[in-house]
């Protein structure tokens, strides 16, 4: 098949799914519909970390910071000027994961590429420690309830146990969110990211300015997580400090990696995964979902460096290279 | 006054168990250049092993200082295998590749697999009695007297990695790894063997302070994620690479932190201590005694 | 004549070693100036230190008549300063067409991608790397590196031109070739100055204009590639490396 005939193929498929999901509130009972807006707001939050990682190569362990401070951003909004105040919320929440993230950003991409890695972890620790200290605003390990957002359609009214609506609104979000990161990994900024992962000198040589580029990419996704988080927030009507978690940072790490650094959809597909893995296992297993996770991750980094979607490019690529050659 | 003295001191001997745990972290990245994500876990086990072993040796030798000594040798030389075996199993075939991201993947597996598995084997928390009772007077403060055992106990252990990196062979190849891999490799030093030791060095530092500490903290799988955190950050603003770097800042950190609890809330302290010493690298991106990474 | 690129005393040393020490060196624009001399001589830590790979420890670099000394090695490439390296440095998981995209843009960067797709095409079909254009450069062999160091460097359309050992490591056939494009360039941009490492005698002898010998950091002579030959110095240097 062609090169054109599968982007085609990709591009029906990608809007038959759309239609699918955009029916889902009608099919899906309210658990089901909840769990799949799990995998989208996270999926998210995944796919903002791998313009970071997969593209840029930059290895952070704090990326649950800006998720955090978008999930409080949003939830603050919301107690103060009420659920109606929701578009708002979700900007401030955006916007102050993405500041932020600008701020941090500023000293760590500055460190070297492994001093980049440990003050991303300890910044999600301070986070974390931050949050939990400052009761009186984060509501500490006990969180902050907000009310659900006051949207309906044809009589059906979002509440937080039952989406709804608000499934919609979300999708809506991710999908945009999405589509701004295609757009940005496709343009020469997301070359250029590709450029400063594969050899930094070079890059340089070429004249590219690595630290501005490598803020960038902080800052952009800091700024993606950001608006998954606020998302989170309001459709999930909680929020509390195990957000900012350090471990939050590694699961995104393992969802990424899982599906395929540096493919945008792989993280989405690995998230998807792993909730699904979590569900299956709470039932039968609970203790057993850490040491399944580490077994498997052991297993990526072994034989699928590159993940499922990387792998399965890799395999057709090869394929094709095989066709050319006859 | 009292207060402050006592968060002083408090800081001080926590500042010396950083400093062993941030000591294994940095030998193990700068022989291997890698992140060692489950060094926590291994401080974990050291406080595991160290209680599994410690009631029966206590009834058998009859002496709670001797038993514990003996578990401060056995814990570690336990552990120290453990990381051996990890590290030939798992780690080996990706460093040979240089997978640096997947080494971070890999020794955060471990971390999820050895926590897990010590809440699933030493179900509901426990700890132990401290082996040395009483305190010392100081300047009207009656402080313990087993956390003053503490921090000399891991003083001696510093020195004594000190002495064991720069008096024996294995000290000496490990150095010269660590300096440059490959003219290590072409002189006939056996890497791939250094890394073990190394990494096995390295986890039993780690559960050496793990038991070391078991007596002042409640026992728990995940109490070497903090840890772990704070060496982190020890070992980058101390410099990377930089063992002396990473005691002065775990010193600085702790004490720090122990001042800042007299007006905060513990917890708010550490965030506020991390944070301050994090804004030191502002001042130093690569750290206290840190030089830059040298252009390829 | 005016001047393209110029070194005025410049050092450098690692750790009390002086790999660089006190070199001038000025290029004129259009000039095509070899840079030989035995191994270790310092001639990669000079081409580091023009092209802002390295700072000096003393001394300065001018391009055109700017002193760009501290000027970081990107500022330098958007200027007009283009490199490539001994050991070819090239991005494993990009494919052929997209280090020349990326090296087409200078260091710019946008949401759109501007349409000179045919500049692009046309310099991969100079370079020989047409076919190749979708492999990635982790996949290529070495000749085929070689060529997209220079193709990458082409693309950044420079004015002055640092080239470490392009032959190094080719067969005859493929040093032809590199010769041949190496001569279409010269006559198509005359005003491009170019500064080449180079060990084979021949090459140098087909490129250079004039020749400049460094040993020990120094510059030991300099001239037409003839008389550099016959100088008894400069074949005692080389004897000496060389010889047991
Ligand atoms: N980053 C570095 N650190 C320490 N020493 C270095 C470094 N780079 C180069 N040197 C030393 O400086 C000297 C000059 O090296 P350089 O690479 O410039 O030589 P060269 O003339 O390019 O040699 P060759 O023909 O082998 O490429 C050598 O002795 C080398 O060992
Ligand atoms: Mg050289």
């Amino acid at each position: 098949m062609s090169r054109r005939g599968i982007r085609a193929l990709e591009g029906m498929l990608g809007l038959l799914g759309l239609a699918a999901l955009a029916v889902a509130p009608w099919v899906l009972n309210p658990f089901q519909l909840g769990f799949l807006l799990k995998i989208f707001i996270w999926g998210l939050f995944a796919a903002s970390f791998d313009v970071l990682f997969g593209y840029a190569g930059l290895l952070s362990l704090g990326h649950s910071v800006y998720f955090g401070l978008g999930a409080y951003g949003a939830a603050w909004l919301t107690l103060a000027y009420g659920p109606g105040a929701f578009p708002l919320a979700l900007t401030a929440g955006a916007l102050a994961g993405g500041i932020a993230a600008a701020a941090l950003g500023a000293l760590a991409v500055r460190t070297g590429s492994h001093g980049f890695i440990i003050l991303t972890a300890v910044s999600a620790l301070i986070a974390f420690l931050g949050a939990q200290s400052r009761r009186d605003l984060t509501g500490g390990d006990d969180g902050l309830t907000l009310p659900a957002m006051p949207l309906a359609l044809g009589g059906w009214e979002a509440g937080c146990a039952d989406p709804g609506p608000a499934y919609l609104l979300a999708l809506g979000v991710v999908v945009l969110g999405f589509w701004a990161l295609w757009r940005l990994v496709r343009s020469p900024l997301g070359l250029a990211l590709r450029c400063l992962r594969e050899n930094e000198l070079r890059a340089q040589a070429l004249g590219y300015n690595v630290y501005a580029l490598k803020w960038l990419a902080f800052t952009i996704a800091g700024l993606g997580a950001a608006l998954a988080g606020a998302l989170y927030a309001l459709v999930n009507c909680h929020v509390s400090a195990a957000l900012f978690s350090w471990l939050v940072s590694a699961d995104v790490l393992i969802w990424t990696l899982f599906g395929g650094a540096g493919t945008l959809g792989g993280p989405l597909l690995g998230t998807g995964t792993f909730f699904a893995l979590r569900e299956l296992l709470s039932d039968l297993w609970p203790a057993g979902y850490p040491v399944l996770v580490g077994l498997a991750l052991l297993g990526i980094a072994r034989f699928l460096p590159r993940g499922i979607v990387g792998g399965l490019r890799e395999l057709l690529n090869r394929q094709q290279r095989g066709e050319a050659q006859r | 006054m009292t207060v402050v003295l006592f968060q002083l001191l408090s800081g001080f001997v926590w500042g010396w168990v950083v400093a062993l745990v941030a000591l294994g972290l940095s030998l193990v990245y700068g022989v291997m250049r890698i992140i060692n994500v489950a060094h926590g876990a291994f401080y974990m086990l050291g406080a595991a092993v160290g209680i599994s072993l410690y009631e029966p040796l206590r009834s058998l030798l009859g002496s709670a200082p001797l038993a514990f000594s003996l578990v401060l040798l056995l814990a570690p030389l336990l552990v120290g295998a453990l990381g051996a075996l990890l590290e030939v199993t798992t780690l080996r075939p990706l460093v040979a590749r240089g997978r640096f991201a997947m080494t971070i993947v890999a020794t955060f597996a471990l971390m999820l697999i050895l926590q897990q598995g010590a809440q699933l084997l030493l179900p509901g928390v426990r700890s132990v009695p401290a082996p040395l009772s009483g305190g010392v007077e100081l300047l009207g403060l009656r402080y313990p007297l087993y956390r003053l055992a503490l921090a000399a106990m891991a003083l001696l252990l510093l020195g004594l990695t000190a002495l064991f990196l720069y008096r024996t062979r294995f000290g000496l190849w490990a150095r010269a790894v660590r300096q440059d891999r490959e003219l290590a490799v072409s002189v006939g030093i056996p890497a791939p063997w250094v890394y073990s030791g190394t990494f096995a060095l390295g986890a039993g530092l780690a559960a050496a302070a793990g038991w070391l500490t078991a007596p002042v903290v409640r026992f728990d799988p995940q109490m070497g994620m903090d840890i772990l955190l704070q060496s982190f950050l020890v070992v980058i603003v101390g410099g990377l690479g930089s063992l002396r770097g990473a005691v002065v800042a775990a010193l600085l950190l702790r004490v720090t932190e122990g001042l800042l609890t007299v007006w905060f809330d513990p917890v708010g302290a550490r965030a506020l201590a991390l944070l301050l010493m994090g804004a030191l690298l502002l001042l130093r991106p690569h750290g206290l005694f840190g030089r830059q990474e040298a252009p390829a | 004549m005016t001047t393209a690129l110029a070194a005025r005393g410049v050092r450098k040393a690692f750790a009390g070693f002086r790999a660089v020490d006190g070199v001038d060196l000025a290029l004129a624009e259009g000039e095509w100036v070899a840079l030989i001399g035995p191994n270790g001589a310092g001639k990669t830590t000079l081409l580091n230190l023009l092209g802002g790979q390295l700072r000096p420890d003393a001394g300065a670099v001018y391009l055109g008549g700017e002193e760009i000394t501290h000027w970081p090695a990107a500022r330098r490439a958007r200027a007009g300063l283009a490199r490539t390296f001994q050991v070819p440095a090239l991005f494993p998981e990009l494919t052929v067409r997209e280090h020349v995209v990326a090296a087409r843009l200078r260091g710019r960067w946008a949401l759109r991608f501007p349409p000179d797709a045919e500049g692009v095409e046309e310099l991969l079909e100079r370079c020989r790397l047409l076919e190749r254009a979708s492999r990635r450069a982790g996949e290529l062999s070495h000749g085929d590196r070689r060529l997209l160091e220079l193709a990458v460097a082409l693309a950044l359309e420079p004015r002055v031109l640092l080239l470490d050992e392009p032959a190094a490591g080719l067969s005859p056939a493929e040093v032809e070739g590199l010769l041949a494009l190496l001569g279409d360039l010269r006559r198509e941009r005359p005003s491009l100055a170019v500064l080449v490492v180079e060990h084979d005698m021949d090459v140098v002898f087909e490129l250079a204009d004039r020749v400049v010998v460094m040993h020990r950091g120094r510059v030991l002579a300099e001239g037409l590639p003839a008389d550099i030959q016959r100088d008894p110095e400069v074949q005692a240097v080389y004897l000496g490396a060389r010889g047991p």
